[in-house]
């Protein structure tokens, strides 16, 4: 028997080979038709995901933006919403940008804008090159519906609109894209796989914290940025909360129809939402790097988390206390985005104190 | 080439037309979308059939995303978003300026703080929410930067309000819910043992908010808007609904008296009326201070068994609704809470017939 599977691994490893590099086999090319840009990531070859709550779907977009630049040029621009609003005929105060990310092989930063009259569009650019509006009305695209989002008319207990995160933050990872976000069920808040290219049915786990900053156990809140990375030898999605919970859930765990119940490591302070997360090398050692909206850029060294054995299961008492693993604040506050431009530089978005909002790359000696 | 430019007229193809003044004396034609805002302008030229145009913002390299097109003499530009108010523009035709011009703010309207609920000028000590009601639809940022509470000294208060994000703004974005913070109000909680609750029995407050607080448009508010009150005694009460007909002749209306002013958001909508089990709809409209609420039926009622149902959830003042109170001090013997009033269904109800267009409980 063992024989037997090992021709036929034989057999079938180039077919494999080559399955797992036809991204595009499904791509079809038109207008994906995209109702909102809630959250954005790069995939492999250039493509990029984007997140539509709106209509609960995932689009998968052929950027066709392949070119590896000579060379990585530090990125300093300034006046990026000014830029955009510019590039619109409109002004700073009717758009909102909804995310960044930039493309690991080109090194341009995409960003996804939303303007005030519910249109989306996304932008891209680069160091010494204009501002470029990507137009979404003839490309390549694939696009998945997610079974089971937060409805439409559903709303929190303030009466919030909850639509808006069905979608709240996406990764594409070890050929799957990984999404979280709040689900029409009772336990609200979700993590889902999803198999890339778009073939098998999503995946879906519920989940479970405690908060600290709330003293209560909770199911209804979204993650709102999260990363992936191994733990002690084991894979893990790394959650960010509102408010501002650090969560660990081992991703073996997150199987469908599974309800898991992470581990709080942290509690980074109240009044505060995570944006964006990142892992990054700095020398030997791991750093999980945090943007927030009410803090500066928080780190994390991973030894600190591998070595965190216990959980938080009591409340923090002191408003904007906070408890668990030892993390720093950067000298990077006021940044709205955050993105990874290469293995040891970092792409800020920051809101500087003269209202200018700055695009600068950091490297490895900055964190 | 400027001279080509004529005065044109509204297009068809858009909602509404009208004019502006362009470079020096030169008009043109813009139209607008339902919500008063520039989609495009139109010229009358004699310029070539084929030529690129290039749109500018005054004092920006970055060019302007539009469609341009040519119907018969008409040259018509299309941003892809309305144009930016107060804004001058310049368009260029094969590398040469053919027109500068500003939309102005055809949208601007009259916008103000319409009213702030509750309506009445004494309030109480735990006081729970507060309603801002506008016309014209607030800007989804955050509004508290430009809300303030300020005691009779004239000091802002901080602290006060729960600052939600995203913020507590109705459907239509025409009304704003303000949160005082709960951890300050409810008795025992840490913030309410270290800076005690945000309103003090006896003294005046000013409600401010500030003109800076913009619509969706990126309009200021005509002027600051202030609410004066004086706060009382904290309201540890439920409200305990009660039925009143009032009977005239056959032409009666129903009313609910809640023994005390409402929570106005809470309450609207959440009495309803049922005839022979079927759902009417009724309409409970409040008095002033939000106690009574009342459905009117000027053709008189036909006979049959009525049902009011009125939403556990229905607030006063204080956040106290129908089954608990907002704050209770839960170690105290004999509960201050009527909890016989927790009824399985969600709502309580009260019954009533009429006969011969007369009302019998």
């Amino acid at each position: 028997m063992q024989k037997l599977s090992a021709v036929l691994l034989f057999l079938l490893l180039p077919l494999m080979i080559m399955a797992k590099g036809d991204w595009k086999k499904n791509f079809v090319k038109g207008s994906p038709e995209i109702a909102s840009m809630n959250a954005i990531a790069f995939g492999p070859e250039g493509i990029l995901f984007v997140g539509d709550s709106k209509k609960a779907t995932i689009h998968a977009i052929d950027t066709e933006d392949l070119k590896v630049p000579e060379e990585l040029k530090q990125v300093s621009i300034s006046g990026v919403d000014r830029m955009i609003a510019d590039k619109l005929g409109s002004e700073v105060g009717k758009i909102t940008i909804q995310d960044m990310a930039v493309n690991p092989i080109s090194k341009k930063i995409y960003i996804a804008v939303h303007h005030e009259n519910g249109k989306p569009f996304l932008f891209r650019l680069s160091s010494g090159e204009d501002l470029e509006w990507v137009a979404l009305d003839n490309v390549s695209f694939t696009q998945k519906e997610i079974k089971s989002a937060v409805g439409k008319e559903e709303k929190d207990r303030r009466g919030r609109e909850l639509r808006k995160w069905a979608i709240s933050d996406l990764a594409f990872a070890d050929g799957q894209l990984m999404l979280t976000g709040l689900s029409n069920s009772e336990f609200k808040s979700t993590f889902r796989k999803l198999a890339f290219p778009f073939s098998a049915p999503q995946n879906d786990a519920s989940l479970e914290i405690y908060h600290a900053a709330h003293g209560r156990y909770e199911t209804y809140a979204p993650i709102k940025a999260f990363t992936t990375a191994k733990v002690n030898g084991k894979n893990h999605l790394i959650a960010g909360y509102t408010c501002t919970p650090l969560v660990l859930f081992p991703v073996e765990q997150l199987a469908d129809g599974k309800h898991v119940k992470g581990r709080t490591i942290a509690e980074m302070g109240s009044w505060n939402t995570p944006v964006d997360m990142l892992v990054m090398k700095k020398g030997d050692e791991s750093v999980l790097l945090i943007a927030n909206t009410n803090r500066a850029v928080m780190k994390v060294k991973f030894s600190d988390i591998e070595s965190f054995e216990g959980e938080l299961t009591k409340p923090v008492e002191e408003r904007y206390g906070t408890e668990g693993v030892h993390f720093v604040n950067t000298p990077w506050v006021n940044v709205l985005h955050m993105a990874k431009l290469s293995d040891d530089q970092i792409l800020l978005m920051k809101r500087e104190a003269n209202g200018e909002l700055n695009l600068m790359s950091r490297g490895s000696r900055w964190f | 080439m400027k001279q080509a430019i004529t005065l044109c007229f509204a297009i068809s193809l858009f909602l509404l037309s009208g004019e502006a003044r362009g470079q020096g004396t030169i008009p043109y034609a813009f139209s607008l979308d339902h919500w008063n805002q520039v989609i495009g302008i139109s010229l009358e030229t004699r310029l070539p059939a084929e030529g690129k145009t290039k749109l500018y913002k005054r004092g920006s390299k970055i060019e302007v995303l539009h469609k341009s097109y040519r119907i018969g003499e008409k040259l018509f530009i299309k941003p892809l978003v309305p144009f930016a108010t107060n804004t001058d523009f310049e368009l260029y035709f094969h590398g040469k300026e053919i027109l500068t011009f500003n939309v102005g703010n055809p949208s601007k309207r009259n916008y103000n703080i319409s009213h702030i609920e509750p309506r009445l000028d004494t309030l109480p000590a735990n006081q729970l929410k507060f309603e801002i009601f506008s016309h014209e639809v607030f800007a989804e940022s955050s509004p508290y930067p430009y809300i303030h509470l300020v005691d009779q000294e004239g000091d802002s208060l901080k602290g006060t309000f729960l600052e939600l994000s995203p913020p507590l703004f109705n459907e239509d974005l025409k009304s704003l819910t303000l949160w005082m913070d709960p951890g300050r109000i409810k008795r025992g909680l840490g913030l309410n043992l270290k800076f005690d609750t945000p309103l003090e029995e006896g003294k005046q407050y000013e409600l401010r908010i500030s003109k800076s607080l913009r619509n969706k448009y990126g309009e200021e508010l005509e002027e600051d808007y202030v609410k004066k009150f004086y706060v009382a005694a904290p309201d540890r009460t439920q409200p305990v609904p009660k039925l009143i007909y009032k009977r005239k002749s056959k032409l009666s209306s129903i009313t609910v008296d809640f023994g005390e002013p409402m929570a106005f958001l809470s309450v609207r909508n959440r009495i309803s009326l049922y005839k022979d089990g079927k759902y009417m709809d009724s309409g409970f409209r409040p008095d002033s201070v939000r106690r009574t609420w009342t459905c009117r039926n000027s053709e008189g009622w036909e006979d049959g068994n009525y049902e009011v149902r009125i939403s556990m959830e229905v607030e006063d003042l204080a956040g106290n609704n129908l089954s608990r109170l907002f704050d209770e001090d839960l170690k105290k013997p004999g509960k201050d809470s009527q909890n016989e009033n927790i009824y399985a269904e969600g709502y309580k109800s009260f019954n009533l017939s009429i006969k011969n267009g007369r009302f019998k409980p």
